[in-house]
Protein backbone atom coordinates (compact mmCIF):
# COMPACT_ATOMS: atom_id res chain seq x y z
CA UNK A 1 0.00 0.00 0.00
CA UNK A 2 2.85 2.31 0.85
CA UNK A 3 4.41 1.58 -2.53
CA UNK A 4 1.09 2.33 -4.29
CA UNK A 5 0.69 5.59 -2.39
CA UNK A 6 4.28 6.57 -3.25
CA UNK A 7 3.65 5.78 -6.91
CA UNK A 8 0.45 7.86 -6.91
CA UNK A 9 2.28 10.74 -5.22
CA UNK A 10 5.12 10.63 -7.71
CA UNK A 11 2.64 10.45 -10.63
CA UNK A 12 0.87 13.47 -9.17
CA UNK A 13 4.15 15.34 -8.96
CA UNK A 14 4.94 14.28 -12.50
CA UNK A 15 1.59 15.64 -13.75
CA UNK A 16 2.15 18.86 -11.84
CA UNK A 17 5.62 19.14 -13.35
CA UNK A 18 4.22 18.69 -16.86
CA UNK A 19 1.42 21.16 -16.20
CA UNK A 20 3.88 23.77 -14.94
CA UNK A 21 6.15 23.04 -17.91
CA UNK A 22 3.29 23.51 -20.36
CA UNK A 23 2.29 26.77 -18.69
CA UNK A 24 5.86 28.05 -18.91
CA UNK A 25 6.10 27.09 -22.58
CA UNK A 26 2.76 28.78 -23.28
CA UNK A 27 3.82 31.87 -21.38
CA UNK A 28 7.19 32.16 -23.09
CA UNK A 29 6.01 31.53 -26.63
CA UNK A 30 5.19 34.56 -28.72
CA UNK A 31 1.54 35.45 -28.93
CA UNK A 32 0.20 35.03 -32.43
CA UNK A 33 -0.72 38.21 -34.24
CA UNK A 34 -4.44 38.21 -34.86
CA UNK A 35 -5.91 40.04 -37.81
CA UNK A 36 -8.82 39.79 -40.18
CA UNK A 37 -8.56 40.00 -43.94
CA UNK A 38 -11.21 41.32 -46.26
CA UNK A 39 -12.07 38.57 -48.71
CA UNK A 40 -12.77 38.55 -52.46
CA UNK A 41 -15.75 40.50 -53.80
CA UNK A 42 -18.20 37.63 -54.05
CA UNK A 43 -17.74 36.76 -50.36
CA UNK A 44 -18.49 40.22 -49.03
CA UNK A 45 -21.47 42.54 -48.81
CA UNK A 46 -19.89 45.26 -50.90
CA UNK A 47 -17.93 45.47 -54.10
CA UNK A 48 -16.55 48.93 -53.43
CA UNK A 49 -16.34 51.08 -50.37
CA UNK A 50 -19.06 53.30 -51.82
CA UNK A 51 -21.52 50.38 -51.49
CA UNK A 52 -20.80 49.95 -47.79
CA UNK A 53 -23.81 49.41 -45.54
CA UNK A 54 -24.69 52.44 -43.45
CA UNK A 55 -25.70 52.19 -39.81
CA UNK A 56 -28.32 52.18 -38.45
CA UNK A 57 -29.51 49.65 -41.00
CA UNK A 58 -32.35 50.69 -43.26
CA UNK A 59 -35.06 48.28 -44.42
CA UNK A 60 -33.24 48.02 -47.73
CA UNK A 61 -29.90 47.24 -46.05
CA UNK A 62 -31.50 44.55 -43.90
CA UNK A 63 -32.98 42.97 -47.01
CA UNK A 64 -29.58 43.08 -48.72
CA UNK A 65 -27.90 41.43 -45.74
CA UNK A 66 -30.52 38.71 -45.44
CA UNK A 67 -30.17 37.87 -49.14
CA UNK A 68 -26.42 37.59 -48.59
CA UNK A 69 -26.83 35.33 -45.55
CA UNK A 70 -29.42 33.11 -47.25
CA UNK A 71 -26.94 32.65 -50.08
CA UNK A 72 -24.36 31.46 -47.54
CA UNK A 73 -22.21 34.55 -48.00
CA UNK A 74 -21.63 33.86 -51.70
CA UNK A 75 -23.12 36.58 -53.88
CA UNK A 76 -23.06 34.26 -56.91
CA UNK A 77 -25.85 32.31 -55.27
CA UNK A 78 -28.11 35.24 -54.44
CA UNK A 79 -31.52 34.70 -56.06
CA UNK A 80 -30.47 31.29 -57.37
CA UNK A 81 -30.67 28.97 -54.39
CA UNK A 82 -30.89 29.02 -50.62
CA UNK A 83 -27.68 27.87 -49.00
CA UNK A 84 -28.72 28.67 -45.44
CA UNK A 85 -32.46 28.26 -44.78
CA UNK A 86 -32.06 29.31 -41.15
CA UNK A 87 -30.34 32.58 -41.92
CA UNK A 88 -33.42 34.76 -41.59
CA UNK A 89 -34.34 33.32 -38.20
CA UNK A 90 -30.77 33.52 -36.93
CA UNK A 91 -29.91 37.04 -38.03
CA UNK A 92 -33.17 38.98 -37.87
CA UNK A 93 -32.83 39.78 -34.14
CA UNK A 94 -29.26 40.98 -34.72
CA UNK A 95 -30.27 43.11 -37.68
CA UNK A 96 -33.06 44.58 -35.55
CA UNK A 97 -30.49 45.66 -32.99
CA UNK A 98 -28.30 47.15 -35.70
CA UNK A 99 -31.28 49.17 -36.93
CA UNK A 100 -31.61 50.94 -33.59
CA UNK A 101 -29.32 53.98 -33.15
CA UNK A 102 -29.38 53.34 -29.41
CA UNK A 103 -27.22 50.25 -29.88
CA UNK A 104 -24.60 51.80 -32.10
CA UNK A 105 -21.96 53.27 -29.86
CA UNK A 106 -18.42 51.88 -30.09
CA UNK A 107 -18.84 50.71 -26.50
CA UNK A 108 -21.77 48.51 -27.51
CA UNK A 109 -19.25 46.42 -29.37
CA UNK A 110 -16.16 46.69 -27.19
CA UNK A 111 -17.37 47.10 -23.60
CA UNK A 112 -21.08 46.46 -23.24
CA UNK A 113 -22.67 43.10 -23.84
CA UNK A 114 -25.14 44.39 -26.43
CA UNK A 115 -24.17 41.85 -29.11
CA UNK A 116 -22.77 39.10 -26.92
CA UNK A 117 -25.40 36.64 -28.10
CA UNK A 118 -23.86 36.69 -31.59
CA UNK A 119 -20.32 37.86 -31.01
CA UNK A 120 -18.97 36.09 -27.98
CA UNK A 121 -15.28 36.32 -28.86
CA UNK A 122 -13.00 39.27 -28.29
CA UNK A 123 -13.11 41.94 -31.04
CA UNK A 124 -10.11 42.20 -33.37
CA UNK A 125 -8.88 45.63 -34.37
CA UNK A 126 -6.37 44.76 -37.08
CA UNK A 127 -8.22 44.51 -40.39
CA UNK A 128 -6.20 44.11 -43.56
CA UNK A 129 -8.02 45.41 -46.60
CA UNK A 130 -5.78 45.33 -49.66
CA UNK A 131 -8.21 47.59 -51.53
CA UNK A 132 -7.10 50.49 -49.33
CA UNK A 133 -4.05 52.63 -50.00
CA UNK A 134 -2.77 52.31 -46.44
CA UNK A 135 -3.78 50.86 -43.07
CA UNK A 136 -6.60 52.82 -41.44
CA UNK A 137 -5.78 55.61 -39.01
CA UNK A 138 -8.68 54.61 -36.78
CA UNK A 139 -9.00 50.86 -36.62
CA UNK A 140 -12.38 49.27 -37.40
CA UNK A 141 -13.75 46.62 -35.07
CA UNK A 142 -14.10 43.08 -36.42
CA UNK A 143 -16.23 40.52 -34.61
CA UNK A 144 -17.32 37.08 -35.68
CA UNK A 145 -20.27 34.78 -35.23
CA UNK A 146 -18.07 32.02 -36.72
CA UNK A 147 -19.87 32.12 -40.07
CA UNK A 148 -19.05 35.74 -40.93
CA UNK A 149 -16.73 38.56 -39.96
CA UNK A 150 -18.69 41.67 -39.18
CA UNK A 151 -16.42 44.66 -39.65
CA UNK A 152 -17.74 47.84 -38.06
CA UNK A 153 -16.33 51.25 -39.00
CA UNK A 154 -16.78 54.03 -36.50
CA UNK A 155 -16.49 57.79 -36.29
CA UNK A 156 -16.34 59.76 -33.03
CA UNK A 157 -17.18 56.52 -31.20
CA UNK A 158 -20.38 55.86 -33.17
CA UNK A 159 -20.68 52.80 -35.40
CA UNK A 160 -21.39 54.25 -38.81
CA UNK A 161 -20.71 51.59 -41.44
CA UNK A 162 -20.69 47.82 -41.75
CA UNK A 163 -19.00 45.29 -44.00
CA UNK A 164 -19.77 41.59 -43.65
CA UNK A 165 -17.36 39.01 -45.02
CA UNK A 166 -17.75 35.25 -45.17
CA UNK A 167 -15.41 33.72 -42.60
CA UNK A 168 -12.86 31.08 -43.42
CA UNK A 169 -13.06 28.23 -40.93
CA UNK A 170 -9.93 28.20 -38.82
CA UNK A 171 -10.07 24.42 -38.45
CA UNK A 172 -11.37 21.91 -40.98
CA UNK A 173 -13.22 18.79 -39.84
CA UNK A 174 -11.29 15.57 -40.36
CA UNK B 1 11.34 77.09 -46.52
CA UNK B 2 11.91 77.87 -42.84
CA UNK B 3 10.03 81.14 -43.32
CA UNK B 4 7.05 79.35 -44.85
CA UNK B 5 6.99 76.83 -42.03
CA UNK B 6 7.21 79.61 -39.47
CA UNK B 7 4.29 81.55 -40.95
CA UNK B 8 2.28 78.29 -41.14
CA UNK B 9 2.92 77.66 -37.46
CA UNK B 10 2.12 81.26 -36.57
CA UNK B 11 -1.22 80.96 -38.34
CA UNK B 12 -2.39 78.47 -35.69
CA UNK B 13 -0.11 78.96 -32.67
CA UNK B 14 1.90 81.35 -30.64
CA UNK B 15 5.53 80.56 -31.51
CA UNK B 16 8.79 81.03 -29.61
CA UNK B 17 12.20 80.03 -30.88
CA UNK B 18 13.90 77.56 -28.53
CA UNK B 19 17.08 77.18 -30.55
CA UNK B 20 18.49 77.60 -34.03
CA UNK B 21 21.69 76.58 -35.74
CA UNK B 22 22.67 77.55 -39.25
CA UNK B 23 25.97 75.99 -40.34
CA UNK B 24 27.13 74.57 -43.65
CA UNK B 25 28.81 71.70 -41.80
CA UNK B 26 25.39 70.20 -41.03
CA UNK B 27 25.51 68.56 -44.46
CA UNK B 28 21.86 69.16 -45.33
CA UNK B 29 22.17 71.98 -47.78
CA UNK B 30 19.11 71.59 -50.01
CA UNK B 31 17.00 74.72 -49.57
CA UNK B 32 14.02 73.00 -51.19
CA UNK B 33 13.99 70.11 -48.78
CA UNK B 34 12.40 70.54 -45.35
CA UNK B 35 12.11 67.85 -42.70
CA UNK B 36 9.76 68.57 -39.81
CA UNK B 37 9.84 66.65 -36.54
CA UNK B 38 7.06 66.09 -34.02
CA UNK B 39 8.50 64.55 -30.86
CA UNK B 40 6.98 62.32 -28.17
CA UNK B 41 3.22 62.55 -27.58
CA UNK B 42 2.63 59.61 -25.18
CA UNK B 43 -1.08 59.42 -25.95
CA UNK B 44 -3.20 57.29 -23.62
CA UNK B 45 -6.95 56.80 -23.40
CA UNK B 46 -9.02 59.12 -21.23
CA UNK B 47 -10.21 56.26 -19.08
CA UNK B 48 -6.71 54.97 -18.46
CA UNK B 49 -5.49 58.46 -17.56
CA UNK B 50 -7.97 58.55 -14.68
CA UNK B 51 -7.67 54.88 -13.76
CA UNK B 52 -3.88 54.97 -13.67
CA UNK B 53 -3.75 58.31 -11.84
CA UNK B 54 -1.17 59.62 -14.27
CA UNK B 55 -0.09 63.16 -13.59
CA UNK B 56 0.75 63.91 -17.20
CA UNK B 57 -1.28 63.63 -20.39
CA UNK B 58 -0.42 64.85 -23.84
CA UNK B 59 -0.35 68.66 -23.95
CA UNK B 60 -2.51 70.78 -26.24
CA UNK B 61 -3.88 67.98 -28.44
CA UNK B 62 -6.26 70.40 -30.17
CA UNK B 63 -3.38 72.73 -30.98
CA UNK B 64 -1.31 69.86 -32.30
CA UNK B 65 -4.20 68.76 -34.50
CA UNK B 66 -4.41 72.28 -35.93
CA UNK B 67 -0.65 72.31 -36.47
CA UNK B 68 -0.74 68.99 -38.34
CA UNK B 69 -3.65 70.12 -40.52
CA UNK B 70 -1.75 73.33 -41.31
CA UNK B 71 1.36 71.32 -42.19
CA UNK B 72 -0.72 69.19 -44.53
CA UNK B 73 -1.88 72.37 -46.23
CA UNK B 74 1.74 73.59 -46.46
CA UNK B 75 2.74 70.28 -48.00
CA UNK B 76 -0.07 70.38 -50.53
CA UNK B 77 1.08 73.83 -51.68
CA UNK B 78 4.72 72.80 -52.14
CA UNK B 79 6.22 73.03 -55.62
CA UNK B 80 6.88 69.81 -57.46
CA UNK B 81 10.64 70.10 -56.85
CA UNK B 82 10.22 70.69 -53.11
CA UNK B 83 10.21 68.11 -50.34
CA UNK B 84 8.24 68.64 -47.13
CA UNK B 85 8.39 65.53 -44.99
CA UNK B 86 6.90 65.16 -41.54
CA UNK B 87 8.27 62.70 -38.99
CA UNK B 88 6.87 61.63 -35.68
CA UNK B 89 9.85 60.71 -33.53
CA UNK B 90 8.33 57.82 -31.54
CA UNK B 91 6.36 57.39 -28.32
CA UNK B 92 3.29 58.41 -30.25
CA UNK B 93 1.12 55.93 -28.32
CA UNK B 94 2.10 55.13 -24.75
CA UNK B 95 1.45 51.40 -24.54
CA UNK B 96 3.40 51.14 -21.29
CA UNK B 97 1.09 53.48 -19.45
CA UNK B 98 -2.04 52.20 -21.17
CA UNK B 99 -1.57 48.53 -20.31
CA UNK B 100 -0.72 46.92 -17.02
CA UNK B 101 1.20 44.02 -18.48
CA UNK B 102 3.67 44.12 -21.34
CA UNK B 103 1.85 41.27 -23.07
CA UNK B 104 -1.35 43.25 -23.28
CA UNK B 105 0.26 46.27 -24.85
CA UNK B 106 -0.40 45.47 -28.46
CA UNK B 107 -4.13 45.19 -27.94
CA UNK B 108 -4.53 48.66 -26.53
CA UNK B 109 -3.25 50.82 -29.39
CA UNK B 110 -6.68 50.98 -31.01
CA UNK B 111 -8.34 52.09 -27.79
CA UNK B 112 -5.86 54.96 -27.44
CA UNK B 113 -6.47 56.04 -31.03
CA UNK B 114 -10.25 55.88 -30.53
CA UNK B 115 -9.92 58.57 -27.86
CA UNK B 116 -7.83 60.89 -30.02
CA UNK B 117 -9.52 60.45 -33.36
CA UNK B 118 -9.05 63.97 -34.73
CA UNK B 119 -5.33 64.09 -33.97
CA UNK B 120 -4.63 60.54 -35.14
CA UNK B 121 -6.63 61.04 -38.33
CA UNK B 122 -4.77 64.28 -39.08
CA UNK B 123 -1.36 62.79 -38.41
CA UNK B 124 -2.02 59.59 -40.36
CA UNK B 125 -3.75 61.30 -43.27
CA UNK B 126 -2.53 59.69 -46.46
CA UNK B 127 -1.87 62.99 -48.18
CA UNK B 128 0.56 63.95 -45.41
CA UNK B 129 2.52 60.69 -45.61
CA UNK B 130 3.97 61.07 -42.14
CA UNK B 131 6.89 58.78 -41.33
CA UNK B 132 6.73 57.24 -37.88
CA UNK B 133 9.51 56.05 -35.61
CA UNK B 134 8.87 53.46 -32.94
CA UNK B 135 9.80 54.70 -29.49
CA UNK B 136 10.44 52.75 -26.32
CA UNK B 137 6.86 53.26 -25.13
CA UNK B 138 5.30 51.97 -28.36
CA UNK B 139 7.94 49.60 -29.66
CA UNK B 140 5.65 46.54 -29.52
CA UNK B 141 3.59 47.96 -32.35
CA UNK B 142 6.14 46.58 -34.83
CA UNK B 143 4.55 43.15 -34.47
CA UNK B 144 1.21 44.30 -35.89
CA UNK B 145 0.26 44.66 -39.53
CA UNK B 146 -0.91 48.28 -39.31
CA UNK B 147 2.48 49.41 -38.02
CA UNK B 148 4.80 47.21 -40.04
CA UNK B 149 6.11 50.20 -42.00
CA UNK B 150 7.08 52.13 -38.86
CA UNK B 151 10.83 52.32 -38.44
CA UNK B 152 13.48 52.54 -35.75
CA UNK B 153 15.63 54.97 -37.70
CA UNK B 154 15.66 57.06 -40.86
CA UNK B 155 18.62 58.44 -42.78
CA UNK B 156 18.64 61.39 -45.14
CA UNK B 157 19.17 63.10 -47.46
CA UNK B 158 18.81 60.38 -50.06
CA UNK B 159 21.15 61.53 -52.79
CA UNK B 160 22.82 59.27 -55.27
CA UNK B 161 26.35 60.47 -54.78
CA UNK B 162 26.69 61.21 -51.06
CA UNK B 163 26.32 59.29 -47.84
CA UNK B 164 23.51 60.49 -45.57
CA UNK B 165 24.43 63.18 -43.06
CA UNK B 166 21.40 62.99 -40.76
CA UNK B 167 20.07 60.14 -38.68
CA UNK B 168 16.67 60.18 -37.00
CA UNK B 169 16.26 58.04 -33.91
CA UNK B 170 13.87 57.99 -31.04
CA UNK B 171 16.90 58.38 -28.78
CA UNK B 172 16.42 55.60 -26.27
CA UNK B 173 19.47 53.79 -27.62
CA UNK B 174 21.55 56.38 -25.80
CA UNK B 175 20.07 55.21 -22.50
CA UNK B 176 21.45 51.79 -23.27
CA UNK B 177 24.79 53.03 -24.60
CA UNK B 178 25.35 54.65 -21.24
CA UNK B 179 23.76 52.05 -18.95
CA UNK B 180 24.03 48.72 -20.83
CA UNK B 181 27.05 49.11 -23.12
CA UNK B 182 27.69 45.38 -23.55
CA UNK B 183 24.12 44.60 -24.55
CA UNK B 184 23.87 47.28 -27.15
CA UNK B 185 26.26 45.90 -29.78
CA UNK B 186 23.75 44.08 -31.99
CA UNK B 187 21.22 46.84 -31.67
CA UNK B 188 23.85 49.32 -32.77
CA UNK B 189 24.36 47.39 -36.00
CA UNK B 190 20.66 47.47 -36.77
CA UNK B 191 20.19 51.14 -35.91
CA UNK B 192 23.26 52.48 -37.62
CA UNK B 193 24.14 50.10 -40.44
CA UNK B 194 22.31 51.39 -43.50
CA UNK B 195 21.80 48.06 -45.24
CA UNK B 196 20.73 45.97 -42.29
CA UNK B 197 17.07 45.15 -41.82
CA UNK B 198 16.04 44.03 -38.38
CA UNK B 199 14.98 40.42 -38.16
CA UNK B 200 12.57 39.24 -35.49
CA UNK B 201 15.45 38.01 -33.35
CA UNK B 202 17.12 41.42 -33.33
CA UNK B 203 13.85 43.19 -32.61
CA UNK B 204 13.33 40.72 -29.77
CA UNK B 205 16.70 41.76 -28.35
CA UNK B 206 15.60 45.36 -28.52
CA UNK B 207 12.40 44.54 -26.68
CA UNK B 208 14.49 42.92 -23.93
CA UNK B 209 16.60 46.05 -23.62
CA UNK B 210 13.52 48.25 -23.57
CA UNK B 211 11.93 46.12 -20.86
CA UNK B 212 15.12 46.19 -18.85
CA UNK B 213 15.17 49.96 -19.10
CA UNK B 214 11.53 50.25 -18.02
CA UNK B 215 12.01 47.97 -15.04
CA UNK B 216 8.94 48.22 -12.85
CA UNK B 217 8.32 51.91 -13.41
CA UNK B 218 4.67 52.92 -13.69
CA UNK B 219 5.25 56.50 -14.89
CA UNK B 220 2.53 57.89 -12.64
CA UNK B 221 4.23 61.06 -11.48
CA UNK B 222 6.60 61.63 -14.40
CA UNK B 223 8.01 59.94 -17.51
CA UNK B 224 11.34 61.62 -18.24
CA UNK B 225 11.49 64.91 -16.42
CA UNK B 226 11.00 65.06 -12.66
CA UNK B 227 11.47 68.81 -12.98
CA UNK B 228 10.45 71.00 -15.94
CA UNK B 229 13.18 70.83 -18.57
CA UNK B 230 15.22 74.01 -18.83
CA UNK B 231 15.09 75.61 -22.26
CA UNK B 232 17.49 78.48 -21.57
CA UNK B 233 16.84 81.78 -23.31
CA UNK B 234 14.04 81.36 -25.81
CA UNK B 235 13.44 84.05 -28.38
CA UNK B 236 10.02 85.58 -27.93
CA UNK B 237 9.84 87.39 -31.22
CA UNK B 238 10.51 85.21 -34.22
CA UNK B 239 9.19 87.75 -36.67
CA UNK B 240 12.68 89.25 -36.93
CA UNK B 241 15.61 87.61 -38.65
CA UNK B 242 16.38 84.31 -36.94
CA UNK B 243 20.05 84.34 -35.89
CA UNK B 244 22.49 81.75 -37.18
CA UNK B 245 23.00 80.51 -33.64
CA UNK B 246 20.48 80.86 -30.89
CA UNK B 247 20.58 79.05 -27.57
CA UNK B 248 22.98 76.38 -28.83
CA UNK B 249 24.38 74.22 -26.03
CA UNK B 250 28.11 73.52 -26.06
CA UNK B 251 30.50 71.60 -23.80
CA UNK B 252 32.22 73.89 -21.36
CA UNK B 253 29.63 76.61 -21.64
CA UNK B 254 26.33 74.83 -20.94
CA UNK B 255 25.08 72.91 -17.91
CA UNK B 256 25.61 69.17 -18.12
CA UNK B 257 21.88 68.35 -18.37
CA UNK B 258 21.69 70.38 -21.58
CA UNK B 259 24.40 68.18 -23.10
CA UNK B 260 22.69 64.87 -22.30
CA UNK B 261 23.50 62.22 -24.94
CA UNK B 262 25.63 64.60 -27.01
CA UNK B 263 28.75 62.51 -26.49
CA UNK B 264 26.93 59.18 -26.88
CA UNK B 265 25.27 60.33 -30.10
CA UNK B 266 28.54 61.68 -31.41
CA UNK B 267 30.32 58.44 -30.60
CA UNK B 268 27.65 56.26 -32.27
CA UNK B 269 27.68 58.43 -35.40
CA UNK B 270 31.49 58.49 -35.53
CA UNK B 271 31.52 54.70 -35.33
CA UNK B 272 28.84 54.41 -38.02
CA UNK B 273 30.79 56.76 -40.25
CA UNK B 274 33.89 54.60 -39.84
CA UNK B 275 32.24 51.20 -40.12
CA UNK B 276 29.54 51.85 -42.70
CA UNK B 277 30.97 54.69 -44.78
CA UNK B 278 28.38 57.15 -43.54
CA UNK B 279 28.77 60.89 -43.16
CA UNK B 280 26.56 61.47 -40.13
CA UNK B 281 26.83 64.91 -38.59
CA UNK B 282 23.37 65.42 -37.17
CA UNK B 283 21.31 63.18 -34.90
CA UNK B 284 17.67 64.18 -34.47
CA UNK B 285 15.97 62.65 -31.45
CA UNK B 286 13.05 62.92 -29.03
CA UNK B 287 12.80 60.70 -25.95
CA UNK B 288 14.33 63.01 -23.31
CA UNK B 289 11.48 65.57 -23.37
CA UNK B 290 14.12 68.27 -23.24
CA UNK B 291 14.17 70.47 -26.34
CA UNK B 292 17.62 71.75 -27.22
CA UNK B 293 20.33 71.85 -29.86
CA UNK B 294 23.68 70.72 -28.55
CA UNK B 295 26.85 70.94 -30.60
CA UNK B 296 30.33 69.51 -30.45
CA UNK B 297 33.08 71.05 -32.53
CA UNK B 298 36.32 69.21 -33.08
CA UNK B 299 39.77 70.67 -33.33
CA UNK B 300 39.90 69.67 -37.00
CA UNK B 301 36.89 71.90 -37.77
CA UNK B 302 34.27 69.15 -37.78
CA UNK B 303 30.87 69.73 -36.23
CA UNK B 304 28.34 67.35 -34.74
CA UNK B 305 24.85 68.47 -33.71
CA UNK B 306 22.30 66.75 -31.52
CA UNK B 307 18.86 68.15 -32.27
CA UNK B 308 16.57 67.06 -29.46
CA UNK B 309 13.08 68.10 -30.46
CA UNK B 310 11.50 67.91 -27.01
CA UNK B 311 7.99 66.55 -26.44
CA UNK B 312 4.27 67.27 -26.15
CA UNK B 313 4.07 65.99 -22.60
CA UNK B 314 5.46 67.18 -19.27
CA UNK B 315 6.69 70.74 -18.77
CA UNK B 316 9.52 73.06 -19.61
CA UNK B 317 10.70 76.42 -18.35
CA UNK B 318 12.63 79.12 -20.14
CA UNK B 319 14.73 81.86 -18.59
CA UNK B 320 12.42 84.64 -17.49
CA UNK B 321 9.24 82.53 -17.55
CA UNK B 322 7.01 83.06 -14.54
CA UNK B 323 6.40 79.31 -14.25
CA UNK B 324 6.55 76.01 -16.13
CA UNK B 325 4.85 75.77 -19.53
CA UNK B 326 3.56 72.61 -21.19
CA UNK B 327 6.09 71.09 -23.58
CA UNK B 328 4.81 71.63 -27.13
CA UNK B 329 7.78 71.63 -29.45
CA UNK B 330 8.45 71.03 -33.09
CA UNK B 331 11.78 70.75 -34.91
CA UNK B 332 12.73 71.51 -38.49
CA UNK B 333 15.75 71.07 -40.73
CA UNK B 334 16.33 72.64 -44.14
CA UNK B 335 19.13 74.36 -46.01
CA UNK B 336 21.78 73.62 -43.38
CA UNK B 337 19.63 75.15 -40.67
CA UNK B 338 18.01 73.41 -37.72
CA UNK B 339 15.36 75.09 -35.58
CA UNK B 340 13.21 74.13 -32.61
CA UNK B 341 10.06 76.04 -31.77
CA UNK B 342 7.94 76.08 -28.64
CA UNK B 343 4.22 76.43 -29.41
CA UNK B 344 1.22 77.52 -27.38
CA UNK B 345 -2.42 78.17 -28.23
CA UNK B 346 -3.08 81.58 -29.80
CA UNK B 347 -4.33 84.32 -27.51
Amino acid sequence: MIAAATTRASMGKCKLFFAVGLLIIAGCSARPVTYVTVREAKFRTEVNRSDRLKLPLSAESRERLLRFFKAGGDTDRIGRDIADPEAEQRYTPLLNKLSDPGNLSLEDLTEKQTFKLWFSKRPIRQVIDAREEAPPAIDPVAVTDDKYWWIFYHHQKKLVELLVVKAIPTQMKR
Amino acid sequence: MHDRLLSTLQSVASVRLVASLRDERLGFENMKDMRIFIPDLHLISDRRRIQGAFKYATNHTDLLTSVVLALNQLRSEAASDEVIQLYQLGDFLDLWREADGADDQVDVASAIKDDHEDLVTALMDRSLRTSFLLGNHDFDLYRWPDYSAWERRYYFPDTANAAPSVVLLHGDIFDWVESLPDAVQNVFVYLFAPNVTAVDHRLGEMISLIRQSHGDRKYRSYIQAQQPSTLGTVRESVADQVPARWNVQTPGASPQQNLLYLDSAYECCRRANEQYQMNLRVAVIGHTHHARIAVREDADGGLFALVDCGAWIEDCIADGDDGPKPNAQIGALSGNEARIYQLAPLG
